[in-house]
């Protein structure tokens, strides 16, 4: 055949014959163009006065917010073409499963992030408070097992349909269907809903099997976002990837791994909530290096981050704006209580109290960027004590070891590259006072595996974050509780888990949450690391962070968000 | 190629793909943890995973739930993810675009770089050159990927700024931005690929060279060229052509640590998400894609010795 041509010749030419064939098959239908500005979003932006330039409230790490934002320098006038909202690109630590919130969990920080783009919880966790977001209230009976939301009038899906009574009555059979193809994931919390009804157009009532002032928490995550009762109808499967909510952004395309674009919705509802911009889009890049270098490289504009590192130079740069989101949750040892554990003895736990250096932990690891924690809530909540918790001792705890005697125990941990530093550092410092730790490493699924069975000795785990802390802490802590892995029990503990469920009065739980982590510290259930944290990082021109009301475990709300020249 | 031999090769394809999705199903299934973690977060209950392994139809025997799964495979139906509940065959699609794209682009550059390379080295053997890339050769092979990626990531991408850091553009979508967003990674897969070829071609071709039949066509006057382009560098070829086979069934399945550093969503990075988060038939359906190109790819392979070296013909023609 082809004589005269060479064989590497020839090879060349069929690789490059396939390159074209796979780029033929590679043009992806999905995806569609990026899209000009249509005028309906300008005017919609444009339409958003100086009158709501909202003053930036600097949290303390971030260089002063220059207040180039009041709207009135912003809004050129469409005629002349100017794009007053701009594209926000967004890197994102882990891939969205999916946005349909009687399928995908919200509790997974990325997904909550884009949900609250798209939906509109019923309630939002603002200022360690529950406070009503989509409602235009949430109002209990006496005795809170009755619960009557009101909706506000007017407000409409991305497809158009109304916002009523009846389109929550539809999501709720939705999420509370036992011959649903896929599980619920606010199953467990949704558990305590009884029965609903509509009273009228725009109120309905929710009765629970049992009083619970902390209900309006499970509103604000999957079982309280809302999808057309339209798009439910006709076509359930297509939610996750084609979501219908009521949110200030959305979706035009979505795809697993690849971009998501959002697109603002120009009917939305809430007064200054936004939308501001003309496009956002989120990427998934999973590595931390990566994606800090493609924000450095200005891929990226906003990137959220675990890196300790890269939040400590974003800080220190003033080319960067960084802000730590920190939560109710925190690293922690947990230590298995039951009879015949090597730490089922109090004293023990109390010398690893006494001998783990907490604030090194936190300067080393994680670079100073969240303090030392004392106990279940962080500084910045407003439930935040003196929890009693120990405060360093190395030699109060060598003396306990040596009236002891050796202690050998094997601490299980998720193998992340903070996770290993942290354990060694926790090593060092144990052994230095007698107590000899192994550590075995394995992936998040075992590890969680062995923790519900009671099957490690200490495993290195973090607490949950939610609005408000009762479905949590009862859920980890409460005697015979499914996710209390080291098997703590605690009368006092549980009457005042109980006690803060049932009264509505805000000082009075926070006392008794106050009260509930000193006896959770008396008792040396957990040993407290450091806090969670989730670092948002950003350039200069984007603005309206300060707003975000940090969501569960770093997500928060688009709406806001706007891009300064 | 007779039909004989092509039957005997299909029923060869089958067994292999049988026997590593198998293989793979049950290890996979031996894991400790499920699906339901993705599903419902860490702080869910025993009885809640179980419920969820229940509605994802975990509990019955595995031997059984393979056939089933086989079954449906051969008639397209790869099931659905567990993580996000779509269908396992369009997340195959259009994550394998991707990686083919990057081991098509990344081969064709290496390939480009390596035989000039391999055929200079080669008709220079012993001297200085020679040497001086032999050592270079090493040190590329020496260089991880990754650290190679992130330096590269760092000059072309933060100071100068001319190509993205990371990123994802479909060829349908923009083919320029395509290309440009394949750059570094292909480059930076390609290093380690180009010394292995250019050796490799290097040692072929210094013993091909030294073939009676080489040295009748330099009697016969020859020139260097004609003598390299039509009568040494075909048969030099057959290592190359192993290993350039080898290589691109092995990429088929996209590799880990270029997808992640350059974050494409390709099938390396697929398939590691969807072992950490326990989604089976996503597993399942990977492996099955990599076992049945990387079959394939090889058996082309063999189908071009016989074009390359007509000494093998009858080799390929029989092929055990």
């Amino acid at each position: 055949m082809f004589r005269g041509a060479s064989r590497a010749a020839r090879v060349v030419a069929v690789i490059g014959a396939l390159t074209l064939v796979a780029a033929a098959c590679g043009a992806d239908d999905d995806a569609a163009d990026i899209p000009a500005v249509d005028d309906a979003a300008i005017d919609a932006v444009s339409d958003e006065d100086g009158s709501d330039a909202e003053p930036a409230d600097d949290p303390d790490d971030e260089p002063t917010t220059t207040e180039t934002t009041d709207s009135a320098a912003q809004n050129d006038d469409p005629a002349t073409g100017d794009s007053t909202g701009g594209r926000l690109v967004i890197g994102l630590p882990a891939e969205v499963a999916g946005l349909d919130p009687a399928v995908t969990g919200f509790q997974v920080p990325v997904n909550r992030l884009v949900g609250l783009a798209v939906y509109d919880p019923v309630t939002i966790g603002r200022g360690g408070e529950v406070v009503p977001y989509l409602a235009e209230s949430l109002e209990p009976s006496d005795d809170l097992t009755v619960w009557t939301l009101t909706l506000p009038d007017g407000v409409r899906f991305h497809d158009g349909e109304p916002l009523d009574a009846p389109a929550v009555v539809a999501n709720l059979d939705r999420f509370t269907d036992p011959d649903a193809e896929a599980p619920f994931p606010g199953a467990a919390e949704l558990a305590i809903l009884e029965s609903y009804e509509a009273i009228d157009d725009l109120t309905v009532e929710m009765r629970l099997a049992a009083p619970s002032a902390a209900f309006p928490a499970v509103l604000s995550s999957n079982a309280g976002m809302f999808s057309s009762p339209a798009a439910i109808a006709a076509d359930p499967g297509s939610l996750n990837t084609a979501p219908v909510g009521t949110g200030p952004y959305k979706v035009q395309t979505f795809s697993v791994g690849g971009d998501i674009v959002l697109v603002p919705n120009d009917d939305y509802w809430m007064a200054d909530g936004g939308p501001y911009l003309d496009e956002i889009v989120l990427r998934v890049i999973p590595e931390d290096a990566s994606r800090f270098a493609s924000l450095q490289s200005g891929d990226l504009d906003l990137i959220l981050t675990g890196d300790a590192r890269a939040i400590r130079t974003a800080i220190d740069d003033p080319q960067y704006e960084a802000t730590v989101a920190s939560f109710i949750g925190s690293q922690a040892i947990i230590p298995n209580l039951r009879d015949g554990s090597p730490l089922a003895d109090a004293e023990i736990r109390r010398a690893m109290a006494l001998a783990i250096d907490r604030q090194a932990l936190a300067d080393v690891v994680d670079q100073g960027v969240v303090p030392a924690s004392t106990g279940p809530f962080d500084p910045d909540s407003p439930f935040y004590d003196d929890f009693g918790y120990p405060e360093l001792d190395p030699n109060a705890a060598r003396q306990i070891i040596d009236a002891v005697g050796p202690v050998d125990f094997t601490l299980t941990i998720v193998g992340s590259d903070s996770a290993v530093q942290r354990a060694e550092l926790i090593q060092q410092m144990l052994g230095d006072v007698g107590i000899t730790m192994s550590i075995e490493s394995a992936d998040q699924e075992t590890v969680i595996q062995d923790a519900l069975q009671g099957n490690f000795e200490a495993v290195l785990l973090s607490t949950p974050d939610s609005p408000d802390p009762d479905f949590g802490f009862t859920r980890r802590w409460q005697s015979g509780s499914p996710v209390n892995f080291g098997d703590y029990r605690s009368d006092e503990a549980d009457r005042l888990l109980a006690e803060a469920r049932s009264t509505i009065d805000r000082d009075e739980r926070i006392a008794l949450y106050q009260e509930f982590g000193r006896t959770l510290n008396e008792d040396l259930a957990y040993l407290w690391l450091m806090h969670n944290y989730t670092g948002i990082i950003s350039r200069p021109d984007v603005t309206g962070i300060a707003d975000l009301d940090p969501q569960v475990l770093g997500a928060f709300r688009v709406g806001p968000i706007r891009l300064s020249d | 190629m007779d039909l004989r031999a092509l039957s005997q090769r299909v029923g060869q394809l089958s067994v292999v793909v049988v026997l590593v999705t198998a293989a793979t199903f049950m290890l996979i299934n031996l894991l400790p943890g499920d699906p339901s973690i993705a599903i419902l977060g860490p702080d869910a209950s025993l009885d809640e995973r179980a419920r969820v392994r229940e509605a994802l139809g975990l509990d019955g025997p595995l031997p059984i739930r393979y056939v089933e799964w086989l079954g449906s495979a051969m008639t397209g139906d790869l099931g659905e993810s567990a993580r996000t509940g779509s269908s396992v065959a369009s997340m195959l699609w259009e994550r394998a675009e991707v990686s083919i794209q990057l081991l098509v682009v990344s081969q064709v550059l290496a390939l480009m770089i390596a035989v000039p390379w391999g055929i200079a080295m080669a008709y220079r053997s012993g001297t200085a050159f020679d040497r001086v890339s032999t050592v270079g050769a090493l040190g590329l092979i020496a260089i991880p990927n990754f650290v190679l990626g992130l330096l590269l990531i760092y000059v072309f991408a933060i100071q100068f700024g001319v190509l993205p850091a990371t990123g994802w553009v479909p060829f349908g979508d923009d083919p320029l931005g395509n290309l440009r967003v394949l750059v570094l990674p292909a480059v930076t897969l390609a290093s380690g690929e180009i010394a292995v070829y250019a050796r490799v071609l290097r040692s072929d071709l210094i013993v091909t060279l030294q073939q009676d039949f080489v040295g009748a066509a330099r009697a016969q006057g020859f020139s260097d060229r004609r003598i390299l382009f039509r009568h040494a560098l075909r048969p030099s070829s057959i290592s190359l052509l192993t290993v350039t086979g080898l290589n691109v069934g092995r990429l088929i399945g996209g590799t880990v640590i270029i997808e992640n550093l350059f974050a494409l969503p390709g099938l390396g990075r697929l398939i590691v998400q969807s072992i950490n988060a326990r989604d089976y038939l996503v597993v399942q359906g990977v492996v099955l894609v990599v076992a049945l190109g990387y079959v394939a790819v090889n058996f082309v392979v063999d189908l071009l010795y016989g074009r390359v070296d007509p000494r093998l013909r009858s080799m390929a023609g029989r092929s055990a």
